[in-house]
């Protein structure tokens, strides 16, 4: 063995006629296949029942209606609608309809998973028409000039009308526009990908990835008439699947009206819809540890996973009978901190959740950091929600 | 790794998260063997080896929606596969085989070896393989039989690039003078 090369091509001979005598039997693949299939079942029913909309419905009717409503109209009003980051990437023909359609209805998802809790969106010009599938009694109306909105709920027959205040009003925007906005970014770009064809819902469809710095989109349209079937958005790390379009129907206009319908009381709210500040984030994570977490920070965090975890949320502040008032305002507090999150992830803010496990007041761990845009250091938020700037060489490895 | 092999895998990893057994097949028929493979080198233990297999495939099943791919599927699951082993072998009072011990592994398979390697170097190298330090060993089976990147194998045991090309390069030297008393003999 004279030298590297030879004993790296003698060894790697060796690999490979030790390679191809190596093969899965039948029993193994079918022992394999079985235990991954069960798994995978499995998880499709815990997925169904995470998201069964009865759960959803049960707590609506409770008491902690409010705690529950406000975490979700805090996080839910933005979703979708800040602003990203600018794109740079492109395809052409199968955008077309989106970026020139007047009306355009669709369901939206938050998270890669289809059984998530969805929105149904009617954006007509600047206004939005938002119900969601686990709060069906609660309407959205936005009006994105005047950066406010009109809450209905059906049940109470009650009609709230709120301001989205501070640096929120300035970033707000329609996702259409946002998706406009990137798709037309992505003209001409070369590094598009065309991912060939599929069957999606039934339908011959075509799809295209374009990427950005911060985001991912892709869209499959309907491979005859171009139209979207299906799009994946992916900003930062949160995803969502927008499907079941319907382009440039008729829409009632009372559908998009900001007045109080008949039969509907008008109801005074406060909902702070304002600047959300790192200290929000701060209480939100206090409250997930505490409330949802009995002490223990959660697996992960973000906008897909505050959702899913808002019944329990309702359902726990329930349990420790704390005054409405109080328990509305933790709700709040929860919402308003994924709020500040979906900023951070949205902008394209480096950061990290490392909290999985950790106990509420473990001042050695962190359990998030963040380097916000310009800045040289990174916020790090520590078990006993204690922040520190630290330098990049020395976070947490 | 070819363009079309990642959009496929791409795809095929979509797919799985949204439930598709199909693609959880697909996923299985086409990486087994490689894993398996792989698996059987560094446990020099079939057995564990395909346990490791069926432990990696229905994790990676169990937790695919939380899946994030920074590297290829293929380099992914060789990743787990590597780590699922170092665990179990840390259950294991001995990570090297003793001399004596080692066997050809694989030969109970009915297909021939390529004829360019002979039988006596065959079972040489394995034997001298079976005499380095596991990290070593670990890196070459990774690199040299599984195609993996200097870098990939840094990033997914959280090691620097020049730790496991020091442990490669040690790992070769030791081997080479292995095999040289070996065939000189």
């Amino acid at each position: 063995m004279k030298n590297t090369q030879n004993i790296e091509t003698v060894v790697t001979n060796f690999f490979a006629g030790k390679r191809a005598s190596i093969k899965t039997g039948e029993k193994l693949d079918k022992r394999i296949i079985d235990a991954a299939l069960l798994a995978q079942k499995n998880l499709n029913k815990e997925q169904s029942a995470v998201s069964e909309p009865n759960i959803w419905r049960t707590i609506m009717k409770s008491r902690m209606i409010k705690v529950t409503a406000a975490a979700l109209i805090i996080i839910a009003v933005t979703v979708g609608i800040l602003q990203f980051g600018s794109g740079t990437v492109t395809w052409a023909q199968v955008i077309e309809p989106i970026l020139n359609a007047q009306t355009i209805i669709c369901d939206m998802i938050i998270g890669n998973d289809e059984n998530n809790p969805s929105m149904h969106e009617i954006i007509v010009g600047s206004r939005i028409r938002r119900t969601m599938s686990n709060m069906p009694n609660m309407t959205m109306i936005i009006d994105l000039n005047s950066t406010s909105m009109l809450v209905l709920d059906s049940e109470a027959k009650t009609a709230s009308y709120l301001d989205i205040q501070g640096d929120l009003r300035d970033r707000t925007q329609s996702y259409v526009n946002f998706l406009r906005n990137i798709i037309t970014k992505m003209k001409d770009n070369p590094s598009i990908e065309n991912l060939g064809e599929q069957i999606i819902d039934g339908h011959k469809a075509v799809g295209f990835t374009g990427r950005g710095p911060n985001e991912e989109v892709t869209v499959w349209a309907d491979a005859k008439t171009a139209l979207p079937i299906r799009i994946y958005l992916r900003v930062g790390q949160m995803c969502a699947i927008l499907k079941n379009f319907e382009l440039d129907t008729t829409v009632n206009d009372s559908l998009l009206s900001m007045d109080v319908p008949p039969g509907y009381t008008k109801k005074d709210t406060q909902f702070d819809l304002g600047n959300a500040t790192e200290q929000d984030f701060v209480e939100s994570l206090r409250v997930w540890a505490r409330v949802l977490g009995d002490g223990t920070f959660p697996n992960a965090i973000g906008t897909e996973n505050a959702m899913k975890e808002i019944p329990m949320l309702g359902q726990k502040l329930g349990e420790l009978n704390l005054p409405e008032e109080q328990a509305t305002q933790m709700g709040m507090a929860f919402g308003k901190g994924m709020l500040f999150h979906q900023i951070i992830d949205t902008r394209g803010d480096d950061w990290h959740y490392a909290g999985s496990g950790v106990k509420l007041g473990d001042a050695e761990k962190a359990i998030f950091w963040y380097r916000p845009k310009e800045s040289q250091t990174y916020r790090v938020i520590y078990g006993d929600l204690s922040v520190r700037d630290v330098a990049l060489e020395n976070l947490p490895k | 790794m070819g363009r079309s092999v990642m959009l496929e895998d791409k795809l095929l990893v979509w797919k799985l998260k949204r439930g598709s057994s199909d693609a959880l097949q697909r996923i299985y028929e086409k990486y087994k063997d490689d894993l398996l493979a792989l698996a059987v080198s560094l446990s020099n233990d079939r057995s564990a080896a395909e346990d490791a297999l069926h432990d990696v495939f229905v994790s990676f099943v169990r937790y695919a929606n939380r899946l994030r791919l920074r590297t290829s599927l293929k380099s992914y699951l060789l990743s787990c596969i590597a780590n699922r082993v170092r665990d179990m072998n840390r259950g294991r009072l001995s990570v090297t085989m003793e001399l004596e011990q080692a066997e050809v592994v694989g030969s109970d398979c009915d297909e021939p070896l390529p004829a360019a390697i002979s039988t006596e170097l065959f079972g040489h190298i394995d034997k001298a393989l079976a005499q380095l330090p596991y990290q070593q060993r670990e890196v070459i089976i990774l690199h040299l039989q599984s195609g993996m990147k200097f870098k990939t194998i840094a990033e997914s045991q959280g090691v620097s690039i020049n730790t496991i090309q020091s442990r490669y390069r040690y790992g070769l030297d030791k081997l080479r003078s292995i095999l040289d008393g070996k065939v000189q003999q």
